[in-house]
């Protein structure tokens, strides 16, 4: 084997064994198997309705709230003095009073009581169900009927294409955002995540100061080679654990303790939706492209990092370095929500050319479609890009692998380049 | 030999030639380039100009595999098993999943440690990650062994078990290459020695003939009653300071204490230390044989280390 290879086995068999490593395995699956199975058994169980009591004195509203999702309005027929008392009673959510004289034209005189204020949901509902009253009451008067101007406001049903050479297929925008963000934010945390563990790796490496005997049996770049290929064998096997084992928690609650009850809040059209149009994205290639960029993207910020690492004597000394390396991943993820808005506009083309953001921004655009030319062009550059990344933190991490004392600042990192070992 | 840093130059024409099977003493200074000769030597870096040639070639990065090398700052992995570890660097340093096994057994055994193999770095004594970090830096049975500095940071008995060790591998054919402060054990071990100040050589050979070259004709003549000296070619030396100035200067010679010593039951035997300055040894003697004195002994006083290190830093002193 050769000695890059006894270094990543090394980093792989000793992160695979720790204990960390085997608690964070376990418990991130049962953690993102909550975040599915809680909603879903709150809504099933959450049959307490909560009650809002209208009292109407103009009448004119009679009807006009529906109840729903939890929440019930209820009318208010006694005296409106005695409502304060009612409120107590842990039910009741808040008092609706409407004054005896509306003016259409200006409406006025509603007023909402509640012991806490109103979320933003239950407001927008009763603002909504009042302003489609008046709007009903203002098209009596004028004579038309609502269910007509119901019937005007149509849904459009955009069946979005795509011209290809082959000539046009089916696209959903939906699914594309969906599966583009979410390869986005995989690629994210997984160069955060396995990318900080590289430093502290090294870190570990220099401040035990075992670094002196390694490089005198391995020469630094296989050591740094070793190790961040290693890591990322590490995260490889945790992310296929933990996808394995969250898909298997989930269908296991599903077939238990949600048997039955409707999944969570997404309608099911829109699931409907959203399988429909992964149908229409053509996936193994667009999971081999992501593989792509997964792999040179974590390379290239894989190897910064371990210079950042070299480059210092102990963990708390990485952060001031670590935050300019870490500027453009966080620039993509903002950039990634305009470009989901316009997956072809010139910003999205230069962001995912600079092989930087390339990464995140290629996973957002992917699902949407890319041109061959630019997809091509962009991998080329990525190639070239952590070729190049590689190069220079391999020269930065020779020079300080060997450095004790005094953390250097950026501008030295970069002069160390230069240097001649 | 050249290497220049930044704003200084650690070695500047440093030229050495170690032989084989023997042991080459490496001296000098804080900061003399010591650790920057070791450190090109084991091609953690490289000179800026000069070659390193082993058997006559030039030394190629496979060669590594037959160097050992202890660095002056220890370290190895806090939380991985000793035994696990020391495999690792042996596999780093060319041996096989199998050799390595076979000979991480062989010098844990031999350095008794075996029952600590499960054990982490972080769980031993001081002492016993020292003799791990020895472990690891010879199991891969190099011809060429490098130790900065080994014998720091051992309590005497294990400093004893390392220069057992030491002089084993030498006997087993390794040619063993150490820098050290502590010039008691280049004299009792090392067969050359160089000493490096201000990034150059400026002493080396082998060390029984540099003390010869530095020997100042001082001699030690023990005698019974008074002993009077030549009027010529002969200087009286005052008595050492101290008892222990006399050892570190003689480690070899035996007890040579001072007048009052365990000699004591013979009150009469005194000590005498001359340094002859003109003639020789031959004529003080016909003097002193000619007089009733009795003599007991005449001894040449060899410089030590100590004297001729601290003598040839002092005088490359601008």
């Amino acid at each position: 084997m050769s000695k890059a290879g006894w270094v990543a086995q090394r980093e792989f068999m000793v992160r695979v064994r720790s204990r960390q490593f085997i608690v964070m395995t376990l418990l991130g699956p049962i953690l993102f198997s909550l975040m599915f199975v809680i909603p879903a058994l709150l809504a099933r169980f959450d049959s307490d309705t909560q009650t809002i009591w209208v009292h109407d004195a103009s009448g004119l509203f009679t009807g006009a709230f529906t109840s729903e999702g939890g929440v019930m309005f209820r009318e208010w027929e006694q005296e409106p003095a005695g409502w304060r008392d009612s409120l107590k009673s842990g039910n009741d959510l808040g008092f609706l009073l409407i004054n005896e004289r509306i003016d259409l034209a200006k409406p006025s005189g509603f007023r909402y009581y509640s012991d806490q204020p109103p979320g933003v949901a239950t407001s927008d509902r009763i603002t909504r169900a009042i302003s489609d009253r008046i709007q009903a009451l203002k098209l009596k008067q004028r004579g038309l009927d609502a269910g007509f101007v119901d019937s005007l406001r149509t849904q459009v049903d955009l069946q979005t294409l795509r011209l290809t050479g082959d000539g046009e297929e089916d696209s959903s925008t939906t699914a594309a955002t969906l599966v583009g963000f979410m390869a986005a934010f995989i690629m994210y945390l997984f160069i955060f995540l396995y990318g900080s563990m590289v430093v502290r790796g090294v870190v570990e490496e220099k401040a035990s100061r075992v670094m002196e005997v390694l490089v005198a049996s391995v020469r630094p770049f296989d050591l740094m080679l070793g190790k961040i290929l290693g890591i990322a064998a590490v995260g490889l096997a945790q992310f296929v654990v933990w996808i394995a084992l969250t898909a298997g928690l989930v269908a296991i609650a599903q077939a238990t303790l949600l048997a039955g009850a409707p999944t969570a809040d997404v309608p099911k059209e829109g699931v409907e939706g959203i399988m429909a149009g992964l149908g229409t994205l053509n996936l193994p290639f667009l999971l081999s492209l992501f593989l792509f960029y997964f792999i040179s993207g974590y390379l290239l910020y894989a190897a910064l990092f371990a210079a950042i690492g070299s480059a210092v004597d102990n963990e708390s000394d990485t952060q001031q370095l670590m935050f300019p390396v870490t500027i453009p991943i966080i620039l993509a993820i903002i950039v990634a929500q305009m470009v989901v808005q316009n997956p072809g506009s010139p910003l999205s083309f230069w962001f995912s050319m600079i092989p930087f953001t390339a990464p995140i921004l290629m996973a957002v655009r992917l699902p949407f479609g890319v041109p061959a030319w630019e997809l091509a062009l962009s991998m080329a550059l990525m190639v070239v890009g952590f070729l190049a990344t590689t190069w220079m933190a391999a020269r930065i991490y020779r020079v300080g692998v060997l450095m004790y004392g005094k953390k250097p600042t950026f501008r030295e990192l970069i002069r160390w380049i230069t240097y001649k070992v | 030999m050249v290497k220049r840093y930044h704003n200084h130059t650690a070695l500047d024409g440093v030229s050495l030639s170690l032989r084989p099977g023997r042991i080459f003493g490496l001296l000098g200074p804080n900061g003399a380039g010591k650790t920057t000769l070791i450190r090109i030597i084991n091609q953690i870096i490289g000179p800026d100009s000069g070659q390193l040639l082993l058997e006559g070639r030039p030394l190629s990065y496979a060669d590594t595999h037959r160097m050992g090398y202890l660095p002056e700052e220890r370290g190895l992995y806090k939380k991985m098993k000793i035994g696990e570890q020391a495999l690792y660097l042996a596999q780093l340093r060319g041996l096989s999943s199998r050799d390595a096994r076979q000979q991480v057994r062989h010098w844990f055994t031999r350095l008794e440690i075996q029952a600590w193999a499960e054990k982490k770095v972080e769980e031993l004594s001081k002492g016993m990650q020292q003799k791990v970090q020895f472990a690891c830096t010879v199991l891969h049975r190099p011809d060429l062994i490098i130790l900065d500095e080994p014998f720091s940071g051992f309590d005497p008995v294990n400093a004893e078990v390392l220069k057992q060790e030491i002089l084993n591998l030498q006997r087993e054919g390794a040619t063993l290459l150490f820098s050290t402060h502590r010039m008691e054990t280049v004299e009792e071990m090392c067969q050359d020695v160089a000493l490096i100040n201000r990034a150059q050589v400026v002493l080396s050979g082998e060390t029984a003939e540099i003390r010869a070259r530095y020997s100042d004709r001082s001699y030690l003549i023990r005698h019974e009653g008074p002993l009077f000296l030549p009027e010529r070619g002969v200087e009286r030396l005052p008595p050492p300071a101290n008892a222990t100035q006399a050892t570190d200067a003689m480690p070899r010679s035996g007890p040579s204490i001072s007048t009052q010593d365990s000699t004591a039951a013979e009150p009469t035997i005194q000590e005498t230390r001359v340094r002859l300055t003109d003639g020789t040894l031959n004529d003080l003697l016909a003097h002193c044989i000619a007089q009733a004195t009795p003599l007991h002994a005449v001894e040449e006083i060899r410089p030590g280390f100590h004297e001729i290190f601290i003598k040839t830093v002092k005088e490359a002193q601008p």
